[in-house]
């Protein structure tokens, strides 16, 4: 048994005039301790709607989130022991910390909440801002998020994450927020923690260098739906589903030499330049964000190896070991698994 | 049009903030850019990158204020105009025509209440008073063809485009009036890898096809690598190191270029490990008596405490143009 598992879970949101947008469909995922899952996906394919609903954050509309195999709590406290295990890190430091109050009343709050004395208080937030390396932390205490710079505000998120003395961490683009220089520094504080306090960690991001880099096992999510998992190398060096070579071909890439480039440009024009001519693709272009509401593959009116049977449903396919993609370009590969996931 | 001509050169540049204790956010900054090629101004955030681009193109307001310097700009008439002396009607018709900008956060750079038509009827309006309103509804059909988009889209509000599609807009506005040189703000940033790589051909098919320089601004290196001829980047308001784009990603001569370097890891390459750069950039009220990495250097010895580095010709590369500001490449601060 993993120590949090999802099974299944759809979050649809009303539309006007009543249609529905599917965000999440059917997605089952485990996170065992000291592990790390990246989620990756283009910007509205709903990983941050996966982080939320997993948090407890978001209304879902079926499925299950199990911890320890207990369903999570809901209302009341039981929802308030759940989110003392199961703790969110937002992509916006910015946005997600309070102006009006300072660093010490930010992770005062949590630690209050878990009905800690008010003598020990200085010490354990002293000892919180240490864990994530803002020292001197008497004076950081005293600060409001204004006066910190966007890398050590994240810290104090995580440190406020960290409060509650939680088995699983939610990172929903830790990072993107910050400078180049400053991610990595905020990425190896989050490898370091999962390490020294034996956490699960869901890192959601789009960039799959450091989703290879920071994690085992990588699950990249089209539209709602989980596209294609495995482990990390598998699912970047040798990419199954047509979507994640999408996503592995555009990322840059400093080592190819100016001719390499030149000639990967040229291929990609004239693919454009192709799917451009046939009129039923004209919508591609538009990036068109409804989603087919279809059986079908919903990645088929971008795919360059579409057939007629994407208009079916495609399978979940294994094409490696624990590697699984949702396409029929797999399917004489494939195992009658019914759910995605739960080969595990 | 001949290549290898200097279209901009920057001169001893200085940007000031106003202020009780003014922010130098640009520091004797100077570069030449050749016509048609690519520059990429690398740096993280606050080091003066954005700052410098508006000085290039004189759109700084108060409290900003081009302290010293001189930046100018030979058309492919062969005249040269110095930027500094251009004021009124001379400044409006030399903005927009010569140099124009793509905005940092495009997306959000358009008139949400108009359509994107009459936004390009603006420019013309204001640039092409000659021009009839069909000429004007023409060529702005045209521009969204150039850039792949459906020229129906003319009448649709901004809010009816994805932020692809109107990172697509800003550019075409940008090409509007056929400028020689783009300054290119972060024009990607806020997009998808997939979105980014699409705008980001796009960008190199119409400079072959229409032959414009780009000044290209981001703190993505990995980026800034693949799509510039020069690469420059920049600390605490001064050029650090100026390289040959495609040499310098295997072997940065600046500790802080190795820094930024070692910032994003490889993503088909052997895993290693990887730390950034360590430290936050210096405030730039300060007057820095050394060199201003110095607190953050891995290679830090004494002459830089004292003494500020000089952009120096690495003499492994001499008269290649590749130059370092840094003691560790200066023959007389190490005595070699």
């Amino acid at each position: 048994m993993s120590l949090l598992e999802v099974h299944d879970l759809v979050v649809d949101f009303r539309q006007r005039g009543g249609a529905r947008l599917r965000a999440v469909d059917h997605v089952s995922f485990r996170l065992n301790k000291g592990e790390t899952v990246a989620l990756v996906g283009e910007s509205g394919s709903g990983k941050s709607t996966v982080v939320r609903a997993v948090g407890q954050l978001q209304r879902t509309d079926a499925g299950a989130v199990l911890l320890d195999g207990v369903p999570a709590g809901r209302h009341g406290r039981a929802l308030l022991a759940y989110r003392r295990r199961v703790q969110v890190i937002f992509q916006d430091p910015f946005a997600s910390l309070n102006p009006m109050h300072t660093v010490r009343y930010h992770l005062a709050r949590p630690l209050r909440m878990l009905g800690g004395s008010r003598s020990g208080l200085d010490d354990q937030i002293h000892a919180l801002l240490g864990s994530v390396n803002l020292t001197p932390a008497e004076e950081i205490a005293g600060k409001y998020p204004h006066e910190l710079s966007g890398g050590q505000r994240q810290r104090v998120a995580i440190a406020r994450a960290l409060a509650s003395g939680p088995d699983v961490l939610l990172a929903d683009e830790p990072v993107s927020m910050l400078d180049v220089s400053i991610r990595l520094e905020i990425l190896n504080l989050l490898d370091r923690l999962k390490r020294e306090r034996d956490l699960a960690l869901l890192y959601v991001t789009h960039d799959l260098a450091t989703a290879r880099h920071f994690s085992a096992e990588i699950m990249v999510m089209y539209r709602g739906e989980i596209v294609e998992r495995g482990p990390s190398d598998e699912v970047i060096l040798r990419p199954a589903h047509p979507y994640t070579q999408l996503l592995a071909s555009a990322a840059p890439d400093p080592s190819a030499s100016r001719e390499q480039l030149a000639a990967a440009r040229r291929a990609r024009m004239a693919a454009r330049e192709t799917a451009s001519q046939d009129p039923a693709s004209r919508d591609l272009a538009a990036e068109r964000r409804e989603v087919l509401l279809g059986e079908g593959c919903r990645f088929r009116l971008r795919c360059p190896h579409a057939m007629d049977v994407c208009a079916r449903r495609p399978p979940d396919a294994a094409v490696g070991d624990q590697h699984r993609a949702l396409c029929w370009l797999h399917a004489r590969a494939a195992t009658p698994a019914s759910s995605a996931g739960s080969e595990s | 049009m001949s290549a290898g001509e200097v279209i901009l050169r920057a001169e001893h540049v200085s940007v000031e903030y106003a202020g009780r204790r003014p922010t130098r956010a640009v520091r004797d900054v100077s570069f030449e850019l050749r016509r048609g090629e690519v520059l990429g101004i690398a740096g993280e955030s606050g080091c003066g990158k954005t700052t410098l681009a508006y000085a290039l193109a004189r759109l700084l307001r108060p409290p900003a204020r081009m302290s010293g310097g001189e930046v100018t700009f030979t058309t492919t008439a062969g005249q040269t105009i110095n930027l500094a002396a251009l004021s009124g009607e001379q400044l409006r018709s030399f903005r927009w025509t010569k140099v124009s900008m793509v905005f940092q956060s495009a997306m959000n750079a358009l008139n949400p209440v108009t359509t994107i038509g009459r936004q390009f009827g603006d420019i013309f309006a204001a640039h092409r008073p000659a021009m009839d309103n069909a000429a004007r509804d023409r060529r702005a059909r045209d521009l969204l063809t150039m850039v792949n988009i459906d020229p129906e889209r003319t009448v649709c509000y901004p809010h009816e485009l994805s932020g692809g599609m109107r990172q697509r807009v800003v550019i075409a506005m940008a090409l509007a009036l056929e400028p020689e040189l783009v300054i290119m703000d972060e024009p990607t940033t806020a997009l998808d890898v997939v979105v980014q790589r699409e705008i980001l051909d796009e960008i190199e098919r119409l400079r072959e096809q229409l032959g414009f320089s780009v000044i290209f601004i981001t703190h993505d290196l990995s980026l800034l690598l693949e799509v510039s001829d020069w690469l420059a980047v920049m600390y605490a308001g001064r050029i650090v190191e100026y390289a040959p784009a495609e040499a310098v990603g295997k072997d940065p001569a600046h500790p802080y270029t190795r820094g930024l370097l070692g910032s994003f890891p490889d993503m088909r390459g052997e895993r290693r490990d990887l730390h950034g750069v360590p430290g936050s950039p210096p405030d730039l009220r300060e007057e820095f008596p050394g060199c201003p990495f110095e607190p953050r250097c891995p290679s830090a010895f004494e002459p830089c405490r004292t003494k500020l580095p000089r952009l120096l010709p690495l003499s492994v590369n001499s008269g290649s143009g590749w130059l370092a500001a840094c003691h560790l490449h200066d023959r007389e601060v190490i005595g070699k």
